[in-house]
């Protein structure tokens, strides 16, 4: 008949084991070591007392493994790191000048009736989606598999390829971004996001006290040559109101606003209106889409919602 | 200023205690409870100071049936040396001032 091992003799064993894993495998024996004395310790608590003192060991060496391994992988081409560093100050010399007079060209649209796309393409869309994909499905899991298998140097091997795609695409998405004049789309033009278009119409005001009630008359259609789906629901809660000053004003609940999402041929459309109270003081008023879809919507070279790119805006007053 | 290798007291009670029988070889769990020394201590000073040639190790089949084979240690000749350089300045200072006084 055998007798079962107490809880803290179970609980030393498991300790061990991790700490077993821990260790760097190059001191694999160090490991072991450490570990066949365990059964020679004849009391519980002192076992669980030496397993423990065994998993610090474990984890302060596989510390050391890691901190050599960073030493002599990333820190010693200090060379070369200051060779990029160099060129990102240099980027940077010529981007913030270029982004300030970016910032003061404005395309202010010339409110002819015309359609105006936002600067992302299709191809840009899709490059960015495959990008994402590439890094969530393949580049993220290689460096975590690595990790678990204690590879650091397949797990450096994957980053830096990833890091070598990354960078480059990054550095066009933002200088793309910082270099593209703010768009103002004027009342009478419409602007597409995507496939879904918007323009303001005509511009109604109410006073009521010291605000004014505005009422802005929109189209919306879509730009595909297909009948599409064009995604009203969403437009009502895409946009919001800012002024001049930096103020924002929500939009009020539009009982004439489409309420779901339609189906549209080329050519057709859907009016509706969005309406809002702003103080009467408010000099320029715009609406400003301010949130985006999934992921690679944000990383698709020109879209409006890149980091740094200036949104555009559609001019209600 | 850069702290002296092997100078830390635990290093300096491991080595005193291993010197204390000098030709034998001794278990990770027997020298922690002759220096009171945790396991987390003991085991990267034996890791470092065989690495740096002051310790030899090896394994030894288990004294009874059904137990693993348990890694020992003991002082190289460069450990003794240094274990007794170690010895010599852990004595108290008067002891070591008659040291110096009967060998004039």
């Amino acid at each position: 008949m055998t007798s079962h091992p107490s809880l803290p003799r179970r609980l030393a064993t498991a300790l061990m084991e991790h700490a077993a894993w821990v260790f760097p495998s190059t001191r694999d024996h160090w490991a072991k070591a450490m570990q066949h004395e365990l059964p020679e310790i004849e009391r519980d608590r002192e076992a669980l007392a030496w397993a423990g003192g065994c998993l610090y060991a474990s984890y302060v060496e596989r510390g050391r493994a890691v901190a050599v391994f960073l030493t002599g992988e990333v820190l010693m081409p200090v060379q070369r790191w200051k060779q990029i560093r160099s060129m990102a100050l240099l980027a940077s010399a010529v981007l913030v000048p270029a982004f300030l007079w970016g910032g003061r060209r404005v395309f202010v649209t010339p409110g002819a009736q015309q359609v105006f796309q936002e600067d992302a393409s299709f191809a840009a869309a899709l490059a960015a989606l495959l990008l994402f994909l590439a890094a969530a499905v393949v580049g993220v899991p290689a460096v975590l598999f690595a990790l678990n298998d204690r590879t650091f140097h397949r797990a450096a091997r994957a980053g830096s390829v990833c890091a070598g795609i990354l960078i480059p695409y990054m550095t066009a998405l933002v200088t793309v971004a910082l270099l593209t004049p703010r768009t103002i789309v004027s009342i009478g033009d419409s602007y597409c996001w995507d496939s879904w278009c918007m323009g303001i119409q005509r511009v109604s005001a109410a006073p009521q006290g010291e605000n004014v009630l505005y009422t802005a008359e929109v189209r919306i259609f879509s730009d595909h040559s297909k009948a599409s789906r064009v995604p009203t629901e969403r437009a009502r809660s895409f946009f919001d109101v800012h002024d001049d000053r930096g103020r924002i004003f929500p939009l009020l609940q539009s009982a004439s606003f489409v309420g779901a999402d339609v189906i549209l041929n080329r050519g057709e459309s859907v009016k509706s209106s969005l309406i809002f109270l702003a103080p009467a003081n408010a000099r320029e008023l715009y609406l400003l889409g301010h949130d985006g879809g999934p992921p690679w919507v944000y990383l698709a070279i020109g879209s409006d919602l890149a980091p740094f790119h200036r949104r555009t805006l559609l001019r209600i007053l | 200023m850069p702290r002296r290798p092997n100078s830390s007291p635990q290093t300096r009670e491991l080595l005193v205690a291993m010197l204390r029988k000098p030709r034998t070889w001794h278990y990770g769990y027997e020298l922690s409870r002759d220096t009171g020394l945790s396991s987390g201590t003991l085991y990267p000073l034996l890791m470092r100071l065989s690495e740096q040639g002051l310790l030899e190790s090896r394994w030894q089949e288990p004294e009874r049936a059904g137990k693993p084979p348990r890694h020992v240690y003991r002082l190289t000749s460069e450990g003794q040396a240094l274990a007794k350089t170690v010895h010599a300045l852990r004595k108290p200072a008067a002891v070591r001032t008659n040291a110096v006084e009967a060998t004039t």
